[in-house]
């Protein structure tokens, strides 16, 4: 099993490009599952066709211990096992907890065992800014961190933040950083300003995601780009992109 | 508020189980704690703390330490203690604190053996779950670490699993029950875990069979008999003839090389209520059953259920107010359980079986505690029993 965390800065395309991802490779046969590290619990949406499952905390307020695995993994397009690990009431609460409670519970229920997806994708929220959202890196949890950052100076810092995050958990035996994943916004010099940022961090960019209309078509129907326009140049460019994941 | 505990104190929660289980080791063991923790473990939770000298430490953490998740402060701490106390390993263990910011009290551990070299054991502990909790999880832990791979069998050889003060207190119990299989022509290889040495522990896989006294060494067992083969027999030794009945399963168990969990025959729900630790409820129950007819027996369990071990009508306590509807239901004519909860009882016309635990009346009765093998309890489950001796 491969166990993957999906980093970068809010807003610049992890849950997109983490859903293409799962979409692609389960459409080459493996049998995916998608975790959303995020309270706002949105990273699955296009692979449950816009269908907003409970979250693992939702369950856990309602049932208490009770809960049991088919309450919080669904299956979405093609088989892809989904879960958003969920979150607190905004502004109160403590959202790193709730992932740390979020992955206990999936753990406990042996998830991983009785589920055997031959791959898990963690779509972290924006940043490691505590405890709990360096969770899905930790020992036992993903073996490989990929950042998906633009050109655009906050997602290179927030990029380079998490980058040095990784490196000081190297003592502890966490995921690995394994490059980054350059999700275009056309801006001046891009391609140039992140390779400097993966040299400066001693990574490559793994693949380039241009900017494109098919994706928010796509997202208007409630559906991956893969599903929605297998055909596009975009489905070909995260199938690409989905085989250089499966390389690490 | 529906689990408010009006009479009782919150039981001994899975550091202390941890601590205690490694009290007689050679080791460093630190609660990464605001000092109350370690407090509430040495004062309450231990009672051979007082006047032995052990490592155990708390980290102090401070509200600022939390704040920025000052791992570093903690690692140093403990790196300079250990160049001074040179211990054989070190342990540390979270807290309410540490979980609540998500320390990775492994992922430390990783940390301070890498810069000490000394074997270095994180311990994810809540002070939210029981004290079996941490006592399983560290004889899984160290028997994993420290069991030797010699596929040498010692023919007689016996582990004892799940034997701590907090469910047997410092009295001759321990002692008590090495010498029932010694004096049965069995050699105890290692008592996990009071009175063991690392050593013990590394030679406990050339045993022919576990005996698991109580449920928190049936994680113990099932590891140990998955990874090495070795089988068991689940039960505590109790009184005259439950002690006897026990010997004789380990034996039975060595010639066909089965694992065994004592359940009684017959049993229904009614008459007696159990409050306790689950196997020795059990066997309690077994020597009820089996030596005096009494088959109306339920286990109430205090600190979690394992099924493998229940039966259909056993109860897995939630929390003070089950306790007292229970006792309320007029389905019980007696109660056994530590003297904290005769006060549950309040006027109904129930007879009161007092059975101190460490757990839950901590060292209101540590030192009054009942000897688990030989004629005291025996005649104490025939007084249950409404039989005189």
């Amino acid at each position: 099993m491969k166990k993957i965390a999906i980093y970068g800065k809010g807003g610049i395309g992890k849950s997109t490009i983490t859903a293409n991802l799962s979409a692609a490779l389960s459409k080459k046969g493996y049998k995916v599952m998608q975790i959303g590290c995020d309270p706002k619990s949105d990273s699955t949406k296009a692979l449950m066709h816009g269908v907003k499952i409970p979250t693992v905390l939702d369950q856990i307020k309602k049932n208490g211990k009770k809960v049991t695995l088919k309450e919080i993994v669904f299956e979405g397009y093609n088989g892809v096992l989904c879960a958003e690990a969920g979150g607190p009431t905004p502004g109160i609460g403590c959202a790193g907890r709730g992932i740390i409670t979020a992955f206990e519970k999936l753990e406990e229920l042996g998830a991983y065992e009785i589920l055997k997806p031959d791959l898990v994708f963690y779509d972290v929220l924006g940043d490691v800014v505590c405890g709990g959202f360096a969770m899905p890196i930790r020992n036992g949890y993903a073996d490989h961190v990929f950042i998906v950052t633009s050109g655009e100076m906050m997602a290179m810092y927030a990029a380079s933040n998490i980058v040095s995050a990784i490196e000081g958990f190297g003592k502890r035996g966490y995921a690995k950083y394994c490059g980054l994943i350059l999700n275009s916004r056309d801006i001046e010099n891009e391609y140039e300003l992140v390779s400097k940022l993966a040299r400066e961090t001693k990574g490559e960019i793994i693949g380039i995601v241009p900017r494109d209309v098919s994706v928010q078509n796509a997202e208007r129907l409630d559906q991956t780009v893969v599903e929605a326009y297998p055909d596009s140049e975009m489905a070909i460019c995260y199938r690409d992109l989905a085989d250089k994941v499966m390389e690490v | 508020m529906s689990q408010l505990c009006v009479y009782l104190p919150p039981f001994s929660s899975d550091y202390s189980g941890v601590c205690t289980c490694l009290f007689d080791l050679n080791g460093m063991v630190v609660i990464h704690d605001a000092s109350c923790c370690c407090a509430n473990y040495v004062s309450y939770d231990e009672p051979r703390w007082f006047g032995n000298k052990r490592p155990i430490y708390c980290s102090a953490l401070r509200e600022i330490d939390a704040i920025l998740g000052d791992d570093e402060k903690f690692i140093r701490k403990v790196v300079t203690a250990s160049d001074s106390m040179k211990p054989e390993f070190i342990a540390v263990l979270g807290s309410p604190v540490p979980t609540i910011i998500g320390s990775d009290m492994n992922g430390i551990a990783q940390e301070i053996e890498g810069k000490t070299g000394v074997p270095t054991f994180g311990f994810s502990t809540t002070g939210f779950r029981y004290y079996n909790r941490g006592v399983a999880e560290a004889m899984v832990k160290f028997a994993k670490y420290y069991g030797g791979t010699s596929s040498q069998q010692n023919p007689g050889g016996v582990n004892i699993l799940g034997l701590t003060v907090l469910d047997f207190s410092d009295n001759s119990n321990a002692t008590d029950i090495l010498n029932l299989f010694e004096e049965n022509g069995f050699e105890v290889i290692c008592s996990f875990m009071i009175g063991c040495s690392l050593m013990d522990i590394q030679r406990s896989t050339q045993a022919e069979m576990n005996i698991v006294v109580s449920q928190s060494g049936m994680a113990l067992a099932t590891f140990m008999e998955k990874e090495w083969g070795i089988p068991y027999v689940a039960a505590t030794p109790l009184g005259n003839a439950g002690s006897e009945a026990v010997v004789r399963t380990v034996r039975q168990a060595c010639e066909d090389r089965k694992s065994r969990v004592l359940h009684g025959e017959g049993l229904h729900d009614g008459e007696v209520l159990l409050l306790g630790e689950q196997m020795i409820a059990n066997s309690l129950r077994n020597s009820l059953a089996q030596s005096y007819g009494v088959k109306g027996v339920t286990v109430g369990c205090l600190f979690g259920m394992d099924r493998a071990l229940a039966q259909d009508f056993d109860i897995d306590i939630r929390d003070e107010r089950h306790i007292r509807d229970l006792i309320t239901s007029g389905k019980y004519s007696k109660l056994v359980a530590d003297p904290l909860m005769k006060v549950l009882l309040k006027d109904r016309d129930i007879s009161f079986f007092p059975l101190p635990h460490v757990a839950v009346s901590s060292k209101l009765y540590w030192h009054r505690y009942k000897t688990f093998i030989g004629d005291k309890m025996e005649a104490f489950i025939a007084q249950i029993a409404g039989t005189s001796m």
